[in-house]
């Protein structure tokens, strides 16, 4: 599994917070939309960070739905090995895949892209809304075209908001909580692969397919 | 004048046989050698042996249950009897364990097995010369032991020697008395039961010269038990004392073989001649019937050595795919290696991408507040990091990694480096796989060619089992007509012993040495024994009429031996002449026997004998109390003569023996 930068982090959380925030209309500081709670953001990035749990995710709704586009997108994301290439570990924590993003997040808001603010007890946010600017979502619109090598961020980021539709940050988490490998995980620890699990299934798939 | 006299040595055995045979001593010597002929030039001196004491006891089992015990002690040369006013009295079975102990093994039909069984202690006492012996045995169950003991006259017996089962009793008393008597082993040859035996050599050892002393209800032979293969005539020749008998007994014995052995392969070549005609032709038919109908089958396509061909390039074809995958796994393995590298490589290579391109754009963006108070940055605080290089939040020195175009370099390589390797062994495994599974399917196909040529073989041999049984049968005919088709040798025309490599190449006839050894031999006793049986007849002529044989004018006891008798103006012979009339002369030939050897200091008969008197029907009574009177007044011509007799009692009887000298179970009673 991969060892990301800040930077790194701090741009897939870009594209997650634009391509998953909520727009909103016209408001005093001219947002362009809102993101809510730090329980979606972690659920909404665990699928970015484990390319074999989405497709886990894309065959499940491919089987409810039946829709053709998910079961290529899985096969996608298998034949090109993103589970090897792409996968960067989150550790169990008590609400589910965990990572700390203070210092990603900090450059997201020193550089004006994003505004924190959110239900407050004693001064401390306890429920978070994150605000996207309109200078984050010009940023990331500008950065496929002068930045290819980063548009496979844009990409999965819109997949997973399609995937995550109108759920919440709860919702997202009982659903990856399903999957026994990820529910089953010990405390503090990483959480491992499903390559191998996924392959197969996708393998038995397509041979019913065909 | 005075006639010089030359006397000439006396020829030893070897060279009277040499000069007879015209051959060599050094041709005789290997002879004797080679057959084991023993040379015996000894005359025997008499011994005399008296038995002193009979004892038995045990327990009787059956009808009656009591133990028991026969006492028969203090016996001394003169006539004793056992007597009893019944049959089944058990006078018999006193006289069988005499002989049980004597002769060291139980007589053939003479002492049951049962009531041997019942015997836990047996001791028979007997003097030999001024030596007193005693030889004892116990049996309880299974086990069984015993001993000879000796001292000299009037001392306490000692152990001698000891056995501990019936076969070393046998062995042991044989040795001891043979060596006491100075009696030699002899043999003689005992002809073959049918034509096509030829019979074999028979070592008599104590047993049959121990018959001699016993004179039972069989009256085949005039000395011993059994009137077989020479044994009475060997058993007169050595009781007489003669020299050289155990030689004449080996040589007769070698020459009855040897002589029974060439007739009988004679009579095997011409009978196998005659055999071996008869098979060819039945062969030759048999094999023209199934060459014929041999040739009306057809033969067999399919052979079991094409298709252990077939299962040889199967088993090719096997260990090629077991190469094949063994390529294959190895492949596999160091891909394992390189995908892992080729994967790290394009991570990294990857993610520096990403860093770089992720610091470009937000370096290129100006901060506007510090992410921990939130406070906007202020042109001044943007101005000073553009001019100083620090940054506007921290105020920390802002570092360009000068180096990103090399490390992009070198990592690009790498990851191309590692890419290639990737996809050449992915290739390679591609290759491998494929080649894998043209073996599998080559495998899978021979094996499938080899299965069904033998499932055709199977088929096809079942159907063609009698084309092969007729092929076998042909084969084995043939073999059998080439062995038949050779004759076998002509019948030998006169005796040949087999003769040895060393004997053989010097020509020597060994049946022209075998008769000179026999001439010789008996012609150093011929005449002592011609005299010694002269004496033998004219005292059993003397003792005939006392015994009641008045009748008899001649008797003449040849070497045979045979009895010529004449009597009543005729002439008959022992085996003619009644129960009665045997009995007696029986017991005047032995006793004839001893005194003439008594008179003349030689001989080896031990002097006493024990007679058990036939049933009254078979034996006149009178003939018997004949006997005994005469006996009686014989004795004291023969003062170390005992003889022991069982008897039904009678007057006569009882007034020749004496109280003393008898036991007598009386109406009823039995002597144990």
């Amino acid at each position: 599994m991969a060892q990301t930068s800040t930077a790194q982090d701090a741009i897939r959380l870009l594209f997650i917070f634009v391509r998953g925030c909520e727009p909103l209309g016209e408001n005093p500081f001219d947002y362009a939309g809102c993101f809510e709670g730090k329980t979606k953001l972690h659920a909404m990035d665990f699928w970015v960070r484990y390319p074999d749990y989405l497709a886990y995710q894309l065959l499940n709704k491919y089987e409810t739905e039946n829709e053709e586009g998910y079961l290529t997108k899985a096969r996608e994301i298998l034949r090109s090995e993103e589970p090897d290439i792409r996968s960067i570990p989150m550790i169990r924590y008590r609400y589910g895949a965990y990572d700390n993003i203070n210092e990603p997040l900090s450059i997201l808001l020193s550089k004006g892209l994003i505004v924190t603010d959110g239900e407050k007890s004693n001064g401390k946010i306890i429920n978070y809304e994150f605000y996207v600017t309109k200078r984050a979502k010009e940023l990331v619109e500008s950065i496929a075209i002068e930045f290819p090598i980063l548009k496979w961020f844009d990409d999965r980021a819109k997949l997973v908001t399609e995937i995550a539709g109108k759920l919440g940050g709860q919702a997202l988490k009982e659903i990856q909580y399903q999957h026994m490998t990820y529910a089953k995980t010990s405390l503090g620890t990483l959480i491992p692969s499903i390559k191998t699990e996924v392959t197969s299934r996708l393998i038995k798939i397509i041979a019913n397919h065909d | 004048m005075t006639k010089e006299i030359i006397t000439t040595p006396p020829l030893s055995w070897q060279e009277g046989v040499a000069k007879r045979a015209k051959c060599s001593k050094k041709e005789v010597q290997d002879f004797v050698k080679k057959y084991k002929v023993p040379l015996t030039p000894s005359i025997g001196n008499p011994k005399r042996i008296h038995i002193t004491g009979i004892v038995f006891s045990g327990k009787k089992e059956g009808l009656h249950t009591n133990d028991f015990e026969f006492r028969f002690e203090n016996l001394s040369p003169g006539i004793w009897g056992l007597f009893s006013d019944k049959n089944s009295k058990g006078k018999s079975t006193v006289l069988e364990v005499i002989k049980w102990l004597f002769k060291g093994k139980v007589s053939q039909g003479g002492l049951q097995d049962g009531v041997k069984s019942w015997i836990k202690y047996a001791g028979l006492s007997f003097k030999v010369d001024q030596m007193d012996y005693r030889i004892e045995v116990q049996q309880v169950g299974e086990d069984f032991n015993g001993e000879i003991k000796r001292a000299p006259e009037g001392q306490d017996l000692r152990a001698y020697k000891t056995f501990s089962s019936e076969v070393e009793m046998a062995a042991t008393i044989s040795d001891f008395m043979l060596d006491q008597l100075e009696l030699d082993q002899f043999t003689s040859y005992k002809k073959g039961e049918h034509e096509l035996d030829s019979g074999s050599e028979v070592t008599h050892g104590w047993p049959a010269l121990a018959a001699a002393m016993f004179i039972g209800t069989s009256y085949e032979a005039i000395f011993g038990d059994v009137a077989m293969s020479g044994l009475p005539n060997r058993i007169l020749n050595m009781y007489m004392g003669l020299p050289w008998i155990p030689t004449q007994a080996a040589l007769k014995a070698l020459s009855g073989q040897l002589k029974g052995e060439t007739t009988v392969e004679n009579l095997h070549i011409d009978r196998a001649k005659d055999d071996r005609r008869k098979r060819l032709a039945e062969i030759q038919a048999q094999l023209e019937e199934k060459t014929s109908f041999q040739e009306k089958l057809s033969a067999p396509q399919k052979s079991k050595l094409e298709y252990n061909k077939k299962i040889e390039e199967y088993n090719r074809a096997y260990e090629q795919t077991n190469v094949a995958n063994k390529r294959l796994m190895d492949a596999k393995s160091e891909f394992g290696l390189i995908e892992a590298s080729y994967k790290e490589d394009k991570i990294a290579l990857q993610n520096f991408r990403e860093d770089h391109a992720a610091n470009r754009i937000f370096k290129q963006l100006n901060p506007t507040c510090c992410p921990h108070c939130e406070q906007k940055i202020t042109q001044a605080q943007l101005e000073k990091e553009k001019t100083e290089h620090t940054c506007a939040i921290c105020d920390r020195a802002m570092l360009d990694g000068e180096d990103a175009e090399e490390v992009l370099n070198e990592l690009t390589a790498k990851a191309e480096a590692t890419n290639q390797a990737y996809h050449e062994n992915k290739q390679l495994i591609g290759t491998r796989t494929n080649a894998l599974k043209n073996f599998e399917a080559n495998m899978r196909e021979l094996w499938q060619i080899a299965t069904s040529y033998k499932e055709e073989l199977d088929a096809e041999q079942q159907q063609s089992t009698v084309y092969n049984a007729i092929k076998e049968d042909i084969a084995r005919l043939r073999i059998l007509e080439k062995e038949y088709a050779e004759d076998l040798p002509e019948p030998i025309i006169t005796p040949a012993p087999v003769a040895t490599t060393a004997v053989a190449k010097v020509g020597i006839d060994e049946t022209v040495l075998l008769n000179a050894s026999i001439k010789e031999t008996e012609s150093r006793f011929k005449g002592l024994q011609e005299d010694l049986l002269q004496g033998v007849n004219e005292k059993m002529m003397e003792y005939c009429a006392k015994v009641g044989l008045a009748q008899y004018t001649d008797l003449k006891l040849n070497a045979s031996p045979t009895l010529a008798i004449k009597k009543d103006g005729g002439d008959t012979s022992f085996s003619r002449v009644s129960k009665g009339e045997k009995l007696r002369l029986k017991v005047l030939a032995t006793i004839a026997l001893i005194s003439v050897a008594e008179e003349r200091k030689l001989g080896r008969h031990p002097g006493f004998l024990i007679i058990d008197s036939p049933a009254a029907q078979e034996v006149n009574q009178e003939d018997l109390n004949n006997l005994i009177a005469g006996l009686e007044e014989l004795r004291t011509s023969l003062p170390s003569l005992q003889i022991i007799l069982a008897s039904v009692a009678n007057d006569t009887l009882l007034e020749h023996v004496d109280e003393e000298h008898r036991i007598y179970a009386k109406g009823e009673n039995y002597l144990w």
